[in-house]
């Protein structure tokens, strides 16, 4: 007890700077989650949580009682792991190259481009990818006049190109907007790191290798942890605007999946115990990647 | 004096070549936007790419300027986005260095972090606290629910770990407490990521929409998306149930007038980006550690 | 009502539409009984209410969607909305992408309005639900005294009723669906009559892609527009709607039209279509506005179009590309019965509740009622002027809100945006005409091609017989329940059928599979309501 009294004296000033977030949390973030209940009712807004009836685990039943589902997950999964692999170092790689730019003003200048795309809601990224590849489309009509190929290619039904077609929209959309963090975390290295490495005698190479990518790997790695806490969204919007008939078996993701099961009913029970699924399953995967990263020193907590 | 071997200057070239090319790869959307949204509508009907307007035409943007709502809500959805930029990164980056400086308990708020940010209370529970606590139909509600994202909280808090301990320990046997050290140390180094991620929550907070309707009853109040999704048909990709009827009461809005709102709503935070943008330049820390 | 819901939901992939809460201009002659205030004032329950007594004034919230620059909360409106009913009218008016969750969280809140406005699609799901939750308040005893009420005819109400009674108020929508429009110069050009049957249709289409119909020299045009999900289906009758419940199974029990021999016949004319290149090749994966481009763009010959809602600006973009295009509406083909006519409209949109928490507060729902049904009124054209003093008054005042120009009434540019019409702030401000034909939307254009085809439609609905669908008024849980996933996926097979993944052979197959997946129990669920199971008692004859 003594201890604990001394040690809270030690650290005041650092309580004190904790207060206005801690009260943030108790009061927006855990008290709503009084409402988590509403997984295991029929709650129906009108009854409220007092009169809507009790269900026990109903919902997590609806959700896995179709082998649909499990199709779902898959895709989800694939689908994040396939972002994690192509579109979680894209941006370290472009941040990389801007880094190494010499020209201020035309890093500048790139780097005010690359991250436009970020702000296209995706209805307006699905229509531009629309209009360049669909049958009738810009690159068709180039495939077929400058490159003789007669049959257009179907880009937007073939199942095989859906997956891929997703992970680089989202690369080319977020790629830029990514660097920020990355940017701003190859701010803080020491200049004069560079400099001794040069004096040793270290090329670029090595120096990218040695400086730069340890400086930014605890960046790297709690971003790397916190996006598996994500890893069954995969952004309900740019997926649902591009399935059709032909993609359904490869495209149909948990969020599109759990959409057609209740979009006739405003079910908030049903969209709450499928947020519980996501979470806990974010969660696990969140604490174990973690565990792994402490044996190296890293880690969110 | 640096000497750059032939590999490297082939290397700078492939670089700003290539960087060059995925600029314009980026940018050539936004080309289509604008020149879409200073279209007629029957220039884009005729031709569906245009790169660059065959006949100039405000119309579109005159339909929306004309409405005293949108120039209203460009200025609600400023001060919202100042205020809450601000009051985000107050107690971000307060809690965010509390939890850095090895404090009692820090493992579990840490994980207290982790588990709001993979667990959401839902609509209802939530706008019930807001409502509770008396924030309802005032812009305060756009602000207190998400003054704290948990996953800027923790990055935020890895930067704040990655200043040396060294600076501490200085600042501390020169007689600063905790509460000194954040301010006149810790703040002014972390300027980059201060920067990085008052431009995120700068940018959430523009883009607010879905939180002014459920909170605030006064259209006076309303952000620039919800009055853009008001007097523009801002496609919606699953847009309301609507039935046949209601696609038979509203036809297709012009693009052009979509294109047009979607630029004049993204306008803004792109001038505001270069000026955040020096504080990601390099050498920061430069001089900080002596020797 | 499950095709319309899956439909309806398909539809609105690119669309937020609201209900447009403009009272319409141009809406034309027909007799309806007008009530002028004084006698909506029914004798409440408490007090009598001799003019000079002061009426107690009730505070009456309301909630809305609406599209459009919003009105203020404290508008010239609502104020003479206030002085004239003798309340405190306080609405909220949201966009309707929101709404739902909107009134969501009122209802989770306690914060039930009195007053307030469902969405169509809603009839089978929330307002079903919510009424037996007694959420809303019942209104038969209350229809006989409110003209506007009285003359909505009694299978409206019938597709109103939960567990028996009456819980909501329909707003007016009128009975047109969307109908087939063929560019008639391209007809013309190759002197080919008007299609009455559906292997005609597809000569056209095919013709209008190898004919080089807009005689231009290039081959850059085609036959049918069409999106995804098989968006519009063409269907010239309801023996070949996929929406209307026409066909039997061989129990003698109504059947959905999707998996009916008429949609297979639709299905195959499409699949015939896709391998001669006569139709969208990316039916597949345009959205309604691409769909509408395909026609709009002058690639496309054959479309749909309907009175209300067209729009103008496209159809100004078309005759800019084709100034000489025409367009003919083309009538509905007979059916292999003989009988030949449309789908009917349910005749309804949006849903209008009154909050269950009033029950008992006789004066107080009646005065909401009187405000209601004012809202409702339709007023000749010729009564659409300052001389009428309810118009006037509800429109906002001429010189205030709107003028005359030409006999017409021209809104002003801020009655809306400053609040001015009380109309504004109406939860339902549809006329119920007396007659389905007393309003007519083709004045409502100025292009004279629009104009005419929106006239063709009015006279066509005039004659032609509508076929009311058995299962309105009728609920199954399991369409509620499964309805949007089952459709989509019959849908998605059928799409594969036409463009030619799967073979047209394995139609029985694919009505197996929807039975197997729970169409078999909500053909059932809807069929145990409906009684009556003469096909031909539902066609309405003019």
């Amino acid at each position: 007890m003594k201890r604990f009294l001394t040690r809270l004296a030690q650290e005041k000033y650092l309580y004190l700077l904790l207060l206005p977030g801690l009260l943030y949390f108790v009061i927006y973030r855990y008290l709503p989650m009084a409402g988590i209940g509403i997984a295991f009712q029929d709650y129906s807004p009108f009854l409220g949580f007092d009169r809507s009836p009790w269900v026990g685990m109903k919902h997590f039943q609806n959700l896995f009682n179709s082998p649909d589902v499990l199709q779902a997950i898959w895709n989800t999964l694939v689908i994040s792991f396939l972002q994690i692999i192509f579109a979680f170092p894209a941006p370290i790689v472009l941040a990389l190259m801007l880094n190494e730019l010499r020209n201020q003003t035309y890093k500048r200048v790139v780097q005010s481009v690359v991250y436009l795309p970020h702000f296209l809601s995706w209805v307006v990224v699905v229509g531009i990818v629309v209009i360049f590849f669909r049958n009738d489309g810009i690159i068709n009509d180039i495939l077929r006049v400058y490159f003789g190929v007669e049959q257009p290619i179907r880009f937007l039904t073939d199942p095989g190109f859906f997956r891929p077609f997703i992970v680089a929209e989202v690369i080319w959309k977020e790629v830029g907007w990514g660097t920020i963090i990355f940017l701003a975390a190859l701010a803080g290295v020491d200049p004069h790191l560079y400099e001794a490495a040069r004096i040793d005698g270290a090329s670029r190479w090595q120096q990218m290798w040695h400086v730069t990518l340890p400086a930014i790997r605890s960046t790297i790695v709690i971003l790397f942890i916190l996006r598996l806490g994500s890893v069954l969204d995969t952004g309900f919007e740019q997926i649902w605007l591009q399935l059709n008939a032909f993609n359904m078996e490869v495209g149909n993701v948990l969020d599109t999946y759990v959409y057609y099961k209740g979009i006739q009913q405003s079910d908030y029970s049903f969209s709450t115990a499928v947020g519980l699924f996501k979470g806990l399953v974010g969660l696990v995967l969140v604490m174990a990647a973690n565990r792994i990263a402490q044996r190296y020193g890293e880690g969110v907590y | 004096m640096m000497f750059r071997t032939r590999g490297e200057k082939l290397f700078d070239g492939i670089n700003i070549v290539l960087l060059a090319l995925i600029g314009v790869l980026m940018l050539f959307p936004f080309l289509y936007i604008f020149s879409v949204s200073f279209s007629t509508l029957q220039d884009f009907l005729r031709s569906e790419i245009l790169l660059w307007p065959s006949t100039w035409s405000t119309d579109a943007y005159e339909y929306i300027l004309e409405s005293k709502a949108f120039l209203r809500s460009l200025g609600v959805t400023a001060y919202v986005t100042v205020i809450g930029t601000l009051v985000n990164l107050l107690f971000t980056a307060t809690m965010a260095y509390a939890l850095a400086r090895g404090i009692m308990g820090q493992r579990f708020f840490l994980f207290m972090v982790l588990f709001a940010m993979l667990f959401n209370a839902g609509m209802i529970p939530t706008y019930l606290i807001v409502k509770e606590t008396h924030l309802l139909n005032t812009l305060w509600a756009l602000i207190l629910p998400v003054a704290i994202g948990p996953f800027n909280l923790l990055v935020i808090r890895s930067f704040f770990l990655s200043i040396p301990n060294e600076l501490h320990e200085a600042a501390k046997i020169d007689g600063a407490n905790d509460l000194k050290i954040f301010a006149s140390i810790i703040l002014p180094l972390s300027k980059p990521a201060l920067a990085a991620f008052g431009l995120f929550y700068a940018v959430t907070h523009w883009n607010s929409y879905f939180s002014a309707i459920l909170y605030i009853n006064d259209p006076r109040m309303w952000t620039v998306q919800v009055i853009l999704r008001q007097i523009v048909i801002v496609a919606e990709p699953t847009a309301a149930l609507g039935t046949n009827e209601m696609l038979l009461e509203n036809p297709p809005p012009p693009v052009t007038i979509q294109m047009a709102a979607i630029l004049l709503a993204t306008v803004p935070i792109l001038i505001v980006y270069p000026f955040l943008q020096k504080h990601f330049a390099k050498g920061v820390m430069l001089g900080s550690v002596k020797g | 009502m499950k095709k319309f819901a899956m439909i309806s939901t398909i539809l609105a992939i690119a669309f937020t539409t609201a209900c447009s809460s403009t009272g319409g201009s141009g809406q034309q002659p027909a007799p309806v009984s007008s009530t002028p205030p004084a006698a909506s004032e029914q004798p409440s329950g408490s007090n009598d209410t001799p003019a000079t007594k002061e009426r107690e004034i009730f505070t009456v919230t309301a909630m809305d969607f609406r599209y459009g620059d919003p009105a203020p909360l404290d508008g010239p409106g609502i104020k003479m909305i206030n002085e004239k009913f003798g309340i405190d009218y306080q609405i909220t008016q949201v966009v309707n992408t929101a709404y739902e969750e909107k009134y969501s969280v009122e209802f989770a809140d306690g914060e039930i309005p009195d007053l307030m406005q469902l969405m169509s699609g809603d009839l089978t799901n929330r307002y079903s639900n919510f009424a037996k939750q007694g959420a809303f308040l019942a209104l038969d005893d209350y229809i006989d005294d409110y003209p506007t009420l009285a003359s909505v005819p009694d299978f409206v109400w019938d597709a109103l009723r939960v567990n028996g009674k009456i819980y909501g108020i329909p707003a007016y929508a009128p009975p047109y669906q969307t109908t087939t429009a063929i560019r008639k110069d391209w007809l013309d050009n190759l002197g080919l009559p008007v299609p009455t049957n559906y292997e005609e249709l597809k000569q056209v289409a095919i013709a209008f892609t190898n004919d080089d119909p807009d005689k231009n020299g290039k081959k850059d045009t085609y036959g049918i527009a069409i999106g995804n999900p098989l968006n519009p289906s063409y269907a010239m009758g309801p023996y070949w709607d996929p929406q209307a419940w026409y066909h039997k199974d061989a129990n003698g029990n109504f059947i959905p039209g999707l998996i009916g021999e008429g949609r297979k016949e639709v299905i195959e004319m499409f699949h015939d279509l896709y391998q001669a290149g006569a139709i969208t090749s990316d039916l597949a994966i345009l959205n309604w506005a691409e769909t509408n481009n395909e026609f709009y763009s002058g690639k496309a010959g054959i479309f749909i179009g309907t009175p209300r809602g067209m729009s103008q600006a496209y159809m100004d973009g078309l005759l800019q590309i084709h100034p000489d295009a025409e367009f003919v509406a083309v009538e509905p083909f007979a059916d292999p019965t003989g009988a030949q006519g449309f789908l009917a409209g349910k005749g309804f949109g949006h849903i209008t509740v009154l909050s269950g928490a009033l029950a008992g507060q006789e004066e107080k729902i009646r005065r909401i009622l009187e405000m209601v049904d004012f809202g409702r009124v339709y007023h000749k054209p010729e009564a659409q002027n300052a001389s009428n003093a309810d118009f006037d008054w509800y429109r906002g005042g001429e010189g205030v809100a709107y003028d005359i120009v030409d006999g017409n009434v021209v809104m002003r540019d801020n009655w809306a945006s400053d609040g001015l019409s009380p109309s504004t702030y109406f939860v339902d401000n549809v006329e119920w005409p007396e007659n389905d034909t007393d309003i007519v939307y083709a004045t409502t254009y100025q292009t004279p091609q629009l104009v005419d085809l929106v006239a063709q439609y009015e006279e066509m609905y005039k004659h032609i017989d509508l076929y009311a669908n058995p299962i309105i008024g009728q609920n199954s849980d399991t369409q509620v329940a499964k309805g949007a996933e089952l459709d989509n996926y019959v849908m998605n097979e059928q799409i594969k059928m036409v463009m030619g993944q799967r073979p047209l052979s394995d139609w029985d197959a694919l009505v197996q599979e929807y039975l197997a997946r729970g169409g078999a129990q909500i053909i059932q669920e809807y069929n145990a309501g409906i009684k009556n199971k003469d096909t031909a008692s539902y066609w309405q004859k003019k």
